[in-house]
């Protein structure tokens, strides 16, 4: 268990991306609330009867938890190009350096190697990404009760535990959904990466993508694009059927806000679980894992 | 002494080219081996399949386990070198030895620290700011601090300067070396390594030409000076191999009557490298 808790830390020495680009993403917000650019939607506003200060305390709170919601799925996203990437170099990088008999000369089996990279993938990186929104969160409570407090308004509403737990559920939840939904990709990317002779990044994109333009051109379906696009939005049914992130950019008008109001995300995760898709994926994952530590193992990288 | 290597018809085909063919020797405990052979042997082949890193047919042990079926088990007590260049650029040396430290139960690392107290690395640097003679101390010191039964070292001092590889191969020699240890190295340049071999194993075309310990060598083999006169004679004992110096003929003999040699001219012990290229002549002819 030692040796793969230092297997992870290597990683995390080779990718400094990891945690840098976290902090860029929560300095760039700091600073956007610093300098009062910031537009927090439906919160940041006081004028007119769809202010903030408007509503009900109720419904302010679950406007709060929403927000915050909003603010994990962008760390998200940042998150899911850097586990991207990440998936892609980790089983190259080391062939590209040839780096690779060196690692192979210590006595760490292949199994191992592969399983500590897609940890990193799978749990590090949502685990920083979890920690980035919850940072997130309390930094744009803070600047949110500022903003309160200079038109005149109690902040209290912003420290509300409800809402601080709420948003900090939210985070946890769909870090942890996402990292199993996009687990089968991660094995993927994987596999691409420990197989690619060289450049992974077409060898992981070109195929599907060949596989969908000569469906569309040979029989005229779409069921591989319908899959691979399922596969990679499938995520966005976390916002619930009513709700999307398109209506999270409408939530200014009295309308959007009422609609967000019913958006019910709890309720949209359960649906989710229930779901074969999620655990057809994890299996398929697994799978893709195991072909990504036979081609590790058994690729001879002088040929 | 024991086996610590058992090969028995041991063969690799690359497409249509055989990489090994049928090739069969044992390295027992306590040996500095040199496997030798032009571009292309085998060698790296070879090596390989020891390790563990590729396929092959035929038989192999080494320390009694089937290194491609139990590799992993294998690297606790083998260690190698496949090119000093190729530790991880982006890595500290300080991260280096930490992680050595944690995941090999073999490595000794107040032996590494105290090799690298003697260079200029400082456990601070990234290997990428390194030059690669100071790569090559840090690769060596990580790895001399390994207490591994088998060293294999695959050319290991490519792309140094011969100050360096001097200093390489003394360091091996006195400091890594001794009765309980056993190494393999390839390398072309033989010159380097033959004082500190114990055995050698040339290889050709997949094929081990000459399997032979280093005394035994010297008893077989011999290299006469030959004077102008008695070249016309010399020629009757059959030469392995003959070439022109400065009025001289040195001659390569392989169990010729020492008396006999004396009588035509200065008898010496072949260079390795006269001895390599005059098998793998006698090979190929």
């Amino acid at each position: 268990m030692n040796r793969f808790i230092w297997l992870i830390r290597r990683e995390i020495w080779e990718h400094r991306a990891i945690w840098i680009a976290p902090l860029v993403v929560l300095g760039c917000l700091a600073l956007a609330l610093v300098t009062g650019n910031v537009h927090l939607g439906p919160i940041g506003t006081t004028d007119g009867n769809t202010g903030f200060g408007a509503f009900p305390a109720e419904m302010q709170l679950k406007l709060l938890v929403i927000a915050y919601a909003g603010l994990a799925l962008v760390v998200l996203v940042v998150m899911g190009i850097i586990s991207f990437f990440y998936s892609l170099d980790s089983l190259y990088s080391d062939r590209r350096d040839r780096s690779v008999l060196f690692w192979k000369s210590l006595p760490l089996s292949d199994a191992e190697t592969v399983l500590s990279k897609f940890a990193v993938a799978c749990v590090v990186i949502p685990l920083v990404a979890m920690a980035g929104a919850v940072l997130a969160q309390l930094l744009i409570a803070a600047g949110g009760s500022a903003r309160l407090a200079m038109s005149g308004m109690s902040a209290g509403i912003m420290w509300q535990p409800q809402a601080i737990y709420g948003g900090i559920t939210i985070a946890f939840l769909w870090c942890f959904t996402a990292m199993l939904w996009y687990a089968p990709i991660v094995g993927y990317l994987m596999l691409a990466s420990a197989w690619a002779p060289r450049g992974p990044f077409l060898w992981a994109v070109l195929p599907p993508v060949a596989i969908w333009v000569a469906e569309r051109m040979v029989m005229g379906s779409e069921y591989a694009g319908d899959f691979i696009a399922g596969r990679l939005f499938g995520l966005k049914r976390l916002l619930g059927t009513t709700g999307g992130a398109g209506d999270l950019s409408h939530a200014e008008s009295g309308t959007g806000v009422s609609k967000l109001s019913q958006l019910d995300l709890v309720g949209s995760l359960k649906e989710f679980y229930s779901s074969p898709d999620l655990w057809l994926g994890v299996l398929a994952a697994g799978l893709l894992l195991a072909a990504a530590m036979w081609v590790r193992r058994y690729r001879d990288e002088t040929s | 002494m024991s086996d610590l290597i058992v090969a028995r018809g041991l063969g690799k085909t690359f497409g249509t080219t055989r990489a090994l063919n049928d090739v069969s020797f044992h390295v027992g405990q306590g040996r500095i081996v040199g496997l030798i052979g032009p571009n292309g042997a085998g060698k790296t082949t070879a090596l390989k399949a020891l390790l563990g890193l590729t396929r092959f047919d035929g038989e192999l042990s080494v320390l009694g386990l089937d290194p491609y079926r139990q590799r992993h088990q294998l690297m606790q007590d083998v260690c190698f070198i496949a090119d000093v260049a190729v530790l991880p650029r982006w890595i500290r040396v300080r991260q280096l030895i930490d992680f050595v430290g944690a995941t090999h139960p073999k490595f000794r690392r107040e032996v590494c620290e105290q090799f690298l107290s003697r260079s200029d690395i400082k456990s601070g640097s990234r290997v990428r700011e390194l030059s690669k003679g100071m790569v090559t101390q840090l690769h060596l010191a990580l790895v001399m601090a390994i207490d591994a039964k088998l060293l294999v070292l695959d050319e290991p001092t490519l792309g140094l300067d011969i100050l360096m590889r001097k200093q390489f191969y003394e360091t091996l020699l006195n400091e890594y070396f001794d009765e309980q240890r056993t190494i393999l190295v390839t390398t072309h340049q033989v010159e380097e390594v033959e004082h500190i071999l114990t055995d050698l194993l040339f290889i050709d075309r997949g094929r081990i030409v000459l399997d032979a310990a280093m005394d035994e060598v010297q008893e077989k083999y011999a290299q006469v000076a030959v004077r102008p006169e008695h070249v016309a004679a010399a020629r009757t004992h059959k030469p392995l191999a003959e070439r022109q110096g400065l009025g001289r003929t040195h001659m390569l003999f392989r169990d010729a009557n020492r008396g006999e040699l004396e009588r035509l001219g200065e008898v010496g012990v072949p260079s390795v490298a006269d001895l390599f290229v005059a098998t793998i002549q006698g090979a190929r002819a």
